[in-house]
């Protein structure tokens, strides 16, 4: 799949001044395989490119085109394949339910493409470190805790682009990298790309693309 | 998973609440309706209401018009009855313009005594007639003319006269085989016709005979019609088809006109329509309370979706597609309708058979069950309910799925 994003300005920042060689309205395309890194400090729209490309957002200016089809076109059916099958996403705010326990918050999500199968899920629980935690309430888990299951989610089905938005914000490096890990071999799998934003660098994933906003 | 999602912040009481102003009002409203249709059959003795009634319609008599002559329906009044509601056709009974009598037996047949009578006859138009039979046809030449006359005369005839005069009861078949002569006293002299019996009619008390024959026999032996005497061959008796013969109504622009009728059913008109203002006000307060069910029905869903934001918001963002969610919340919402559904109509049942246990040892059969445009109703108001929820849901739903 390839993005373009053509003169895209969200509505909000219409009045802040533009750095040079930002991404917003300019005329920038990537593929879904580029791993992408978003550096920038906060409050600055990184969110906003996550919502933009997952089509939570229709507060801009210009026109996002994924394969050449306008995005903004897209029908909510469309929007809810796209989600299934090509967009695999991690929240900074994490969207997990607490009523539910960590395995029933990734089978939610699993249980719609029937990616993977219980096993699996344990074994990436293992390899994240929080096997053990699978069966606790969603709302029990410390922010670290819901930031790996929600991962795991993510990994949840069949994806071209993963958009990680601040996904280790509260991970120490020996977590970070075992997470980074799992993302990386899921990516390679799907032969898939990814989108990350950052407050800071990342030095887990060999970025091909440097997006300033 | 997920219904604990959707329905984690369900308001009970206020479901109860809802749930039990569209039991209540629908309870209220079907209980009326077959309470109206229970006291209908008893009223005018039929279960049916779509089947149409007859009545046989005439002019008061009065002393004027014992010296005056009587006037019959001129056609602006047959007009003026055709447009009155409840009212779906109206047929003229037409009357012969000549002497008839009628002659029988004789002796020649053991048993039926000699008889000669002044006679008369009617015609009354195809439609209206309740007797079918082969007998039933007449055409120019053909000496035979069937005749159908009341069932009353042979009820009379066999609980009164026979009795009486210790003669044996008959039965209708019999009398039908038996042949009389019809003796038309015609402008130019006396004509023989053979009579046949073709049938016994409980709607028109009257004799009547094939209306082709009438109209042809007035032609040929009655006097000519001219626009001085025309006004004497007015049909004096009509025919009514309605739709309920007790509608009060009917009754109003009877008594308006001066007409009268045999109808028992008019008389029940009073009855009528004093149930019918009973209906009203039941069905009225029924109704409110069925659209204030409706109105929480409406309210407890945008509750449930505004307070369920934040799930079904995340569902849709992990890929549920929001037609699958209305489906889920329809499922719940159409199991609490088919429940309620089930409730009322139970208890319609339950209500309807000890009703009508009761109507029954007063002597007034009411027919068993709950009547089937009752339950259709229940099940087109469930399905309204059902339908305000669907586009409830989906608009609900839509505007959290739509990117903003």
């Amino acid at each position: 799949m390839q993005l373009n994003f053509r003169n895209v300005l969200p509505i909000p920042l219409a009045d802040t001044p533009l750095p040079p060689g930002s991404l917003w309205k300019s005329d920038t395309s990537f593929e879904s395989q580029a791993r992408c890194l978003v550096q920038a400090p906060s409050g600055t729209g990184k969110t906003t490119i996550i919502s933009l490309l997952y089509g939570l957002r229709a507060d801009y200016e210009g026109q996002l085109l994924f394969d050449n089809q306008d995005t903004r076109m897209f029908s909510v059916d469309q929007w809810t394949e796209i989600r299934k099958q090509k967009l695999a996403i991690v929240f900074q705010d994490l969207r997990l339910f607490p009523q539910l326990t960590a395995l029933e918050n990734i089978q939610l999500k699993n249980e719609l493409t029937k990616t993977l199968n219980e096993g699996r899920i344990r074994e990436m629980a293992e390899q994240l470190g929080i096997a053990h935690k699978l069966e606790a309430p969603c709302g029990k888990l410390s922010l670290g805790q819901q930031q790996r299951i929600a991962i795991i989610r993510a990994l949840a089905q069949p994806f071209e682009l993963i958009l990680l938005d601040e996904p280790f914000s509260h991970l120490d490096e020996a977590n970070i990298r075992k997470a980074a890990e799992l993302i990386m071999q899921s990516c390679t799998a799907n032969g898939a790309g990814l989108l990350l934003t950052s407050l800071g660098g990342n030095t887990h994933f060999d970025f091909t693309q440097h997006l300033t906003i | 998973m997920i219904r604990r999602l959707l329905l984690q912040h369900q308001r009970l009481w206020l479901l109860t609440i809802a749930v039990l102003g569209a039991l209540f009002g629908l309870l209220l409203l079907l209980g009326a309706l077959q309470l109206y249709f229970d006291f209908r059959s008893v009223l005018t003795g039929r279960s049916d209401l779509s089947q149409a009634q007859y009545i046989v319609v005439n002019k008061e008599v009065s002393t004027m018009n014992t010296f005056l002559g009587q006037k019959g329906f001129s056609t602006t009044e047959i007009a003026e009855l055709k447009a009155v509601k409840g009212i779906r056709d109206v047929g003229a009974l037409t009357g012969c313009r000549f002497d008839v009598n009628v002659t029988m037996g004789g002796g020649a047949i053991e048993g039926v005594p000699g008889m000669y009578s002044d006679f008369f006859f009617e015609a009354a138009p195809e439609a209206f007639l309740d007797v079918q039979s082969d007998r039933w046809r007449w055409q120019e030449g053909d000496s035979v003319v069937p005749l159908i006359v009341p069932k009353d005369f042979l009820r009379l005839y066999n609980f009164v006269y026979a009795p009486s005069q210790g003669l044996p009861q008959v039965t209708e078949e019999m009398l039908m085989l038996v042949p009389f002569n019809i003796v038309i006293k015609s402008k130019n002299g006396n004509v023989l016709y053979k009579g046949r019996l073709a049938g016994f009619s409980e709607r028109i008390n009257s004799i009547l005979a094939p209306k082709n024959f009438v109209d042809w026999s007035n032609e040929n032996y009655g006097p000519a019609v001219t626009a001085a005497n025309e006004v004497k061959f007015l049909p004096s008796r009509i025919i009514l088809q309605c739709d309920d013969a007790s509608s009060p109504e009917l009754a109003e622009f009877m008594s308006e006109k001066g007409y009268q009728t045999n109808s028992e059913n008019l008389k029940n008109s009073r009855l009528s329509s004093l149930l019918r203002v009973i209906m009203n006000v039941c069905v009225g307060i029924g109704g409110l309370i069925i659209v204030l069910a409706l109105l929480i029905f409406l309210l407890y869903t945008q509750l449930l979706i505004s307070r369920s934001s934040y799930e079904l918001q995340t569902l849709i963002r992990i890929g549920y597609n929001p037609k699958m969610l209305t489906a889920r919340y329809m499922r719940y919402y159409g199991l609490i309708y088919l429940g309620i559904l089930i409730v009322v109509v139970a208890v319609l049942w339950i209500g309807k058979s000890l009703f009508a246990g009761f109507m029954d040892e007063k002597g007034f059969p009411v027919p068993d069950g709950v009547s089937m445009p009752v339950v259709l109703l229940g099940v087109g108001f469930m399905v309204l309910f059902l339908v305000v929820n669907f586009f409830t849901v989906w608009l609900g739903l839509r505007k959290l799925a739509m990117p903003r």
